[in-house]
This record gives structure tokens, sequence and C-alpha cells, in this order.
């Protein structure tokens, strides 16, 4: 009887005991970029914007070359949706991907994806009992938002597994600024309490300021860049939280969300802007905040 | 049937051919189909089309996303 109760005993304690040993998730580092389809088609249309391309691309890559360094295990990334994955007959506004591999394709560009199956469910479940309803899907054709900027992220960054989690930014109702930045609060939680020494990047994508599909296309408001920039370098990335649905549509950002939501999982920690080019048709930005 | 349009390259070049098909395939009404027609993105937007389904067909299905900058720019300021 006493050996049976020891077995039970040391069995449950198997998580607090790794725990104890010290194995537990950590966040690396938090990195946020532009996801314009333009940055994977290519559209050769002036010389100015093939050169500002360019740039995007190398900074791209120096953010996988970044992302393995701090050596990675898994990249969660944060994306949005422009109703290309999800459609009016049934629009989420958090979801987890949760099946094995996603191929994207542009034109003869692919892009595809390894996921994390076993922790992207334990994120999934550790997230609704934290109180947030999360939906999954085990089919997810992912399009730009996560394609675009992993294509040249993933060709750096080594072995990586990538969690894309749609964070709906595009089509209203929208998830709220300061939700986003407690749900990237909640993923921290999730992975500091796992039950491994699994080193996870967060990367919010989208933004910065642009109109598309609107009679503002070509509008950049560098103002408001300006002041989303600042918050990250001084690493008051809180602040952003605060900030209403109405000031995000006004200036263009209404996808910064993405970026708030890693910004929530790192913490105000002050972070680099590795480029701001300000495009015809966007602010093109990448920016990492590694954490301590 | 922007979306469609966006997810198949097949039917995006029937698109390009012949428009008035694809779009009596997918049922437009008239108003729906005059707004098509004009390839007016500003027209689209301020009569309630989804600023994605836009994107979809014009800058993608006719191409304005190859245009040079100054030719696919809206905003003036």
């Amino acid at each position: 009887m006493a050996e049976f109760t020891i077995y039970i005993i040391c069995f449950e304690s198997l998580n607090e005991g790794s725990r104890l040993a010290g194995a537990m998730g950590r966040i690396v580092g938090a990195y946020m970029s532009s996801h314009a389809p333009q940055l994977i088609i290519q559209p050769k249309v002036s010389e100015e914007y093939t050169l500002q391309l360019g740039k995007m691309h190398k900074t791209l890559m120096s953010v996988g070359e970044m992302i393995r360094s701090r050596g990675t295990d898994l990249l969660l990334v944060f994306g949005s949706d422009h109703m290309e994955t999800f459609f009016l007959d049934n629009y989420p506004q958090l979801l987890i991907f949760t099946g094995e591999t996603s191929t994207a394709k542009f034109g003869d560009k692919e892009v595809t994806i390894h996921n994390d199956v076993e922790f992207s469910n334990y994120l999934l479940y550790k997230l609704l009992d934290d109180g947030f309803d999360v939906c999954f899907s085990q089919e997810m054709r992912l399009d730009h938002p996560f394609s675009s900027p992993l294509y040249w992220v993933l060709k750096t960054a080594g072995d990586v597994k990538v969690v894309p989690f749609h964070v709906n930014s595009n089509v209203s109702p929208r998830v709220s600024p300061k939700r986003c930045y407690q749900l990237g609060q909640a993923v921290r939680r999730a992975v500091e309490s796992y039950h491994g020494d699994v080193r996870v990047a967060v990367y919010g994508t989208g933004g910065l300021s642009h109109y598309p599909g609107t009679p503002f296309y070509g509008k950049v408001d560098t103002e408001a860049d300006r002041f989303i920039i600042n918050r990250i370098t001084e690493g008051k990335g809180s602040d952003l939280a605060n900030l209403t649905s109405e000031w995000l549509d006004d200036t263009g950002n209404f996808e910064l969300r993405t970026w708030i939501a890693a910004l929530g999982a790192v913490g105000d920690v002050p972070g680099k802007v590795l480029i701001y080019e300000r495009a015809y048709h966007i602010g093109y930005c990448v920016a990492a905040v590694e954490g301590a | 049937m922007a979306r469609a349009i966006h997810l198949d390259a097949g039917l995006r070049e029937r698109y390009r051919k012949d428009p008035e098909a694809v779009m009596k395939e997918f049922e437009l009404t008239e108003d729906e189909k005059k707004l098509v027609r004009s390839k007016d993105p500003a027209k689209m937007f301020n009569a309630g089309v989804s600023p994605y389904a836009i994107f979809f067909l014009i800058w993608e299905a006719e191409g304005w996303v190859f245009l040079p900058p100054e030719r696919q720019t809206l905003y003036r300021a």
C-alpha cells in the first residue's frame, strides 16, 4: 500500500519536479514586422521601391539570424487575415493553428511552416483555462500576413517550429488593443508554466501605417508611426494597449494589434527599430525587443 | 466573388478574360456589376465594398499592384 501511494505522489509531482529542477518555457524575444504581400510578390514599380524592398528583405533575414542566435525552438506568430483564410461564414477573433504543416504559394514562391502540434495544443488549453476563448483549426490555409515576412525570416532562423496565431485586426468587430496586450501576457504565463525547456520567440505581423483598398491608399501617417516606434524603443509597449480602435483606424494602424500582443508577451523592455521606410503605400517597419 | 478570385488562379484568369461571365456565375446584382465594371476603387469603397474585395479585384485581378506608384495611389494630401 505504501509503495502504491509513493508511486502516485511521484507521478503527480513529475511536472512540479521538472519545474523545480528548472525546466520551464521562456519568451526569448519579440519581433515585429510589416507583412505586405509586396514583400513576397516584389512588383517592380519604381527603382526607389525596389531598393526599399531590398532593405526590408535584408532586415527580415537579419531578424531570422537574431531568432536563431537566441536558441529559439519555436516561433509563435501573431498574424491577421484579410478574408483570405477566413470568411463571413465563420470569422474567428482568436485562433491557433493546431495542424501539422501549412504551405502557401505566391507565384513561384512557396512557404511551408512546420507547427509544434503538442505546444500549440498546450497553449490552446492553457489560454482557455486563463479566460481567453481561443478557437482552433487543424487546417489553415495561411496567406500573406504569415507567409510574406516568414518567407524571409525562415531563410535564416534555423530549425524552428512555427505556431500561427490569428488575431483579428481587419474584419469588424475586432479584438480590442487592450485585450490583445492581455492575450500576450497570458501567452507569456502559459509559456513560463510549460513543463519543458522551450525557448519561444513571439512575432507580430502587419503595419505600420497603410490604408489598402480605401481612398486613403498612398497616405502614410509617419507621425503616428513615430509615436509607436518611440514607445517600443523606450520600453513602453504597454502604452500601446491604451490606444483606441478609432486611433488605430485613423492612422492606418489597425494591424498594430498583433504587435501589441507580441509586446504583451515580452513586457516593457527597451527595443530596437531595425528599419523604417516610408514607401509609397505603407510605413515599412521591423522591430525587435529582446527580453531580459 | 472577389475572394474566390484571390484564392483561385484559374478563376482569376477567367475573370480577366471574361468578367461578365464570372459576375453572372456569382450572381452579382446589376448595381454590383456596375461597380465592378467601373474599376474605380474609391467608388466601390464609398458604395460599401470591403477594402479587401477591392484589393483582390483591382490590385490583384486588374494588376494595379504592378503600376507605378503615382498611378495606383489614391490619396492626394
